[in-house]
């Protein structure tokens, strides 16, 4: 029974449709939030556990949707969902708690379950970061361009129109202007093209 | 390079999930064949996969966040909601419901007879007469017997020259007799008479004024 809402949510979460995804996201609320909420209440420190619960669902997502987390039979998705409130929990408690507690939590962090490694979630939420740092260097029409070809799957044809672009090889032309910028300045923050 | 460019959408379709087999094998051959549509390829994955997590969790973020602000809100707005049906409903069942608007003037006001009663005498000055038919008028209220209160509260009345006091008083009175007695209209003229007069000498308090009306809409609608 666990086993199915964990796929549910998986295959919600990485839908095509922006209802199952927001669907996917109220299932991982239900099944997750009252647990990590308590745990991070229990905690020192008395971090607010709304903000460690949004950082780690947040990065659980992300995970989901990455392919980073698959689901591995007989192994609960709250393992692997556990170390991202853990490393969200010791990323808010570094300003709070004395280093030696910090210390002996990161080590206990490390030490537990290889074979999750919760840091991929955190390289690929630094990737969203670049992207959307880039992303704000490009003018609103480039990144509506971007976003209408590349995340909306519209075709060039049906774009210039609604841009104000002459014709269909301008409406490519800015596409490829905005892409080629946007490349550039993603070689420049994480060595794009040498992985 | 320009062939890639005409490709791009091809390339897109494919991750997207979205061309058919045919196109993927055409891809497929064709960034196998040739290293610039296989860069082009590539940057056309990167940016796709990149820029759909981009909005995915910018989206999430919403979801997540918009799921906060409603649940605080709900909650504070429900118990408020909450508080203030439970008070409105007390308040309407309390005045819809209690009858206790018939303050005792006899012993707070002392002078309503007039003169004290003479023990020694045998014979009742009008005042005196009808104050007894508003006691009695009073014990039939009491007894629930309206209409027998009604009569006496009439008798008493009649007579002439009450004091002011007293003649408001069992005005009051006979408007409550009439509520209770289902005449609702009657009820109503006589409290719009005791509303016009300037300054009252009975005192009725603003809250008795208050489940009077009450009561008075009450038995109209239903």
């Amino acid at each position: 029974m666990k086993e199915n809402i964990e796929e549910k949510i998986v295959k919600l979460l990485r839908s095509h449709s922006s209802r199952d995804r927001e669907e996917g996201c109220h299932l991982l609320e239900k099944a997750f939030k009252t647990r990590v909420t308590s745990w991070v209440r229990k905690q020192q420190g008395r971090i607010p556990p709304e903000d460690i619960w949004q950082s780690a669902a947040l990065n659980m997502i992300l995970a989901i949707q990455t392919q980073k987390y698959q689901i591995i039979p007989g192994v609960q998705m709250y393992t692997f969902f556990h170390h991202l409130v853990k490393a969200a929990w010791i990323k808010e408690a570094k300003h709070i708690l004395p280093q030696e507690d910090i210390q002996s939590r990161e080590n206990d962090f490390e030490q537990t379950h290889e074979e999750f490694n919760p840091e991929i979630a955190f390289d690929v939420n630094q990737k969203r970061r670049f992207i959307s740092e880039c992303l704000e260097k490009l003018d609103q029409k480039s990144k509506d361009i971007l976003k209408a070809i590349l995340y909306e799957g519209k075709r060039v044809v049906d774009i210039h129109e609604e841009f104000d672009l002459k014709n269909h090889n301008n409406a490519k032309q800015r596409f490829f202007n905005a892409k080629n910028k946007l490349i550039a300045c993603l070689k420049k923050h994480f060595g794009y093209g040498n992985e | 390079m320009e062939t890639n460019k005409e490709n791009f959408e091809k390339f897109i379709n494919f991750h997207r999930g979205e061309a058919s087999e045919i196109e993927k094998q055409e891809i497929l051959a064709l960034i196998g064949r040739d290293e610039a549509a296989r860069e082009e390829f590539e940057e056309m994955k990167f940016l796709e996969e990149n820029i759909r997590l981009y909005h995915w969790q910018k989206e999430a973020e919403m979801v997540l966040k918009k799921s906060v602000r409603p649940s605080i809100f709900t909650i504070t707005f429900g118990k408020i909601a909450l508080a203030a049906s439970v008070i409105l409903l007390t308040t309407f069942t309390y005045l819809l419901l209690n009858r206790n608007y018939l303050p005792d003037i006899i012993i707070e006001q002392g002078t309503l007879m007039g003169e004290p009663q003479s023990k020694s005498s045998t014979t009742q000055s009008a005042q005196e007469v009808s104050y007894n038919l508003f006691l009695m008028g009073k014990a039939s209220y009491y007894a629930d017997n309206f209409s027998e209160a009604i009569k006496y509260y009439h008798q008493a009345l009649a007579t002439p020259n009450l004091r002011n006091q007293f003649y408001e008083a069992l005005k009051w009175h006979l408007c409550i007799a009439y509520l209770r007695n289902g005449e609702p209209e009657k009820a109503q003229k006589l409290i719009d008479e005791l509303e016009k007069i300037e300054n009252p000498k009975y005192k009725i308090s603003a809250l008795n004024k208050l489940k009077i009306k009450t009561q008075l809409m009450a038995a109209k609608i239903f």
